[in-house]
């Protein structure tokens, strides 16, 4: 949040933090350049012998130390309120033409004394800090170049003072340029972090949200199943209720949503659950991908669980899916009134055909025991080519 | 079931607790209940009932922690897992922990009063929810490097837990298998010994599993 906002803040506040120190720097340089420059020109008016007309000399003398006083102070100002201005090309011009005019001073004058110092130099600097090492190359080669000629040409250091000063703004914007890079890359890695916080703090919203709800809602509509058999309605929107809670809160895909043997019968147990108001104790050990022929079979299940919700008169069926090696069992089972399996009605007979009879195209079998007054058990099973 | 049967409810859930406790009253002798996990040692450990009623999923490290430190001082005290969710692997890991047995929350009143009768003497209650699970748990192909002893079930045993899985009690069982009701609870007993000391990988494998489920 920190990095945006200070990203698009007012033109005056312009600066991230990085670049505000290394600005700090350079005017704290040129300030001591500046100062560095007053006393060397006082110097120069107090005690050499003057080579040129006296008041040419003073006049001189006195622009290099108002211009480097007066921009010091202008560039302090600008950069105490971080502004943008200093940024703008039209000031790095200005920059640059007045540090260049104080540069070439000690040259008109004609003196043994440089006086113009470190001044000139921290033009270049500002490039580097605003700028970049790229936009730095030009300013430092004219102030190198200012200093040059503003070196009595008599003396052997004109060479030096070019390559100093024209090397050392360079270096300075690469190291400037490195360390900016550093913090673009720190910052970066901060936001990236402050991201990764915030999905972690989520999660824990949810952990904790799932646990309040485990223990409240689940429980309560536990509390209600146990206790509403006056009432078949209450127990069967409660069965409902806790599904979906129970689905939501493990988060994405539950086994009832998968695509195996496994998911379809438990899809089909829950809309048996609902549609005839029982429960179906469902247990699948092992599992199987779901295609055509367990799908058939799913299909023969759920016929089975329906003909126990409807005629068995007990409100809880069983489900026991066993995929073992190349064979799977299904085995449907209710402790209801059970039948004669030799004397069916004709309804009943449909549903049981249909049960035996798709089991039949699919090659396996369908084997049903039913006693009168003692439940029924539908076993199917079916060969499924070993995996 | 017989009065005499001492009873501890542990559970966080208040409104749970006095419904359990008002609908088993009259049924067994219920000493105590306790809503947290340390809470819940001391007072069992004070009034060593004859069986604990465990909620599975108990804030503050658990229904584990509880059987673990009362096991350690008072083995004799039995433990009857009871959750609200059915998640596999919270049930199988309470039961590998020293539970005699599972039930889910939605349990009728008389079904609990039995299951709480057949742990306090002795006897391992496998609902059909749990049957279920360890068929799951076992139904893969063994490892070669395993000990069949532990990490498989025996046919006999396979046979029992399916019957159970489909709802029959142990009568109805050793009636299907025309054996005893004594071997039926033997093999029960075993399926519960096999769980708890088995180290099959694929019994922790196949919890993983469940977990992403």
């Amino acid at each position: 949040m920190n990095s945006t906002s200070e990203a698009k803040g007012d033109s005056n506040r312009e600066f991230p933090a990085i670049e505000t120190t290394l600005l700090r720097i350079v005017v704290v340089f040129r300030i001591v350049g500046a100062a560095w420059l007053t006393s060397l020109a006082v110097l120069i008016l107090l005690t050499e012998k003057p080579r040129i007309d006296l008041t040419q000399r003073t006049v001189i003398i006195w622009s290099a130390i108002g211009v480097a006083v007066t921009w010091t102070l202008v560039t302090l100002v600008f950069a105490y309120r971080r502004s943008a201005v200093l940024r703008h090309w039209w000031f790095l011009i200005i920059d640059l033409a007045l540090a260049a005019w104080v540069a070439m001073t000690p040259g008109l004058i004609d003196t043994d004394i440089f006086f113009a110092g470190g001044y000139p130099i921290s033009s270049p600097f500002l490039f580097a800090t605003t700028r970049g090492i790229t936009a730095t190359i030009a300013p430092a080669l004219a102030v190198a170049a200012a200093s040059a000629v503003g070196v009595n040409a008599a003396n052997a250091r004109a060479l030096e003072v070019l390559t100093i000063n024209f090397l050392s703004p360079l270096v300075v914007a690469w190291g400037f340029g490195t360390i900016k890079t550093q913090d673009g890359r720190r910052r970066e890695a901060e936001e990236a972090l402050g991201v990764e916080r915030d999905k972690l703090a989520r999660a824990d919203e949810r952990a904790e949200m799932a646990a309040h709800l485990h223990d409240s809602v689940l429980q309560t509509l536990a509390l209600i199943q146990r206790r509403a058999q006056e009432n078949r309605e209450v127990t069967r929107l409660a069965r409902r209720q806790e599904r979906q809670l129970r689905a939501w809160l493990n988060g994405g895909p539950t086994l009832a949503a998968g695509n195996t043997l496994s998911s379809a019968l438990i899809r089909a147990a829950e809309e048996v659950e609902d549609e005839y108001d029982v429960m179906v104790e469902m247990s699948t050990a092992g599992d199987h991908e779901l295609d055509e022929r367990t799908s058939g079979l799913v299909l023969a299940a759920k016929e089975a669980m329906t003909n126990a919700a409807r005629f068995s008169g007990v409100d809880r069926i069983y489900v026991l899916s066993e995929t073992s090696i190349g064979l799977l069992r299904l085995v449907v089972r209710d402790q209801g009134t059970g039948f004669d399996p030799d004397r069916v009605s004709d309804d009943r007979r449909g549903v049981r055909e249909s049960i035996v009879g798709r089991l039949e195209r699919l090659g396996g079998t369908a084997t049903i025991r039913s006693k009168v007054g003692d439940g029924t058990e539908v076993e199917l099973e079916i060969v499924v080519s070993a995996e | 079931m017989s009065q005499d049967i001492r009873v501890f409810i542990v559970d966080d859930h208040h409104l749970f607790r006095a419904g359990v406790r008002s609908e088993l009253e009259d049924i067994v002798h219920i000493v105590g209940d306790a809503s947290e996990v340390d809470a819940a040692i001391e007072m069992i450990r004070e009034r060593v009932p004859d069986v604990v009623l465990l909620d599975v999923h108990m804030p503050g490290g658990g229904g584990r922690t509880v059987l673990d430190a009362v096991a350690q001082t008072h083995p004799g005290v039995r433990f009857l897992a009871l959750s609200v969710s059915d998640s596999p692997e919270d049930v199988i890991a309470v039961v590998r922990a020293g539970a005699r047995g599972y039930v889910t929350k939605t349990v009728e009143t008389a079904e609990l009063a039995e299951a709480i009768g057949s742990v306090a003497a002795g006897e391992a209650v496998f609902s059909p929810k749990l049957a279920g699970f360890v068929l799951d748990a076992f139904a893969n192909a063994l490892p070669a490097d395993l000990d069949p002893e532990l990490d498989q079930l025996s046919t006999r045993e396979k046979e029992v837990m399916r019957l159970i899985a489909l709802g029959h009690t142990y009568k109805e069982c050793a009636g299907r298998l025309d054996i005893s009701v004594k071997t039926v609870e033997r093999h029960v007993s075993s399926v519960l010994r096999k769980l708890q000391l088995s180290n099959r990988h694929e019994l922790a494998r196949w919890a993983a599993d469940r977990r992403i489920v």
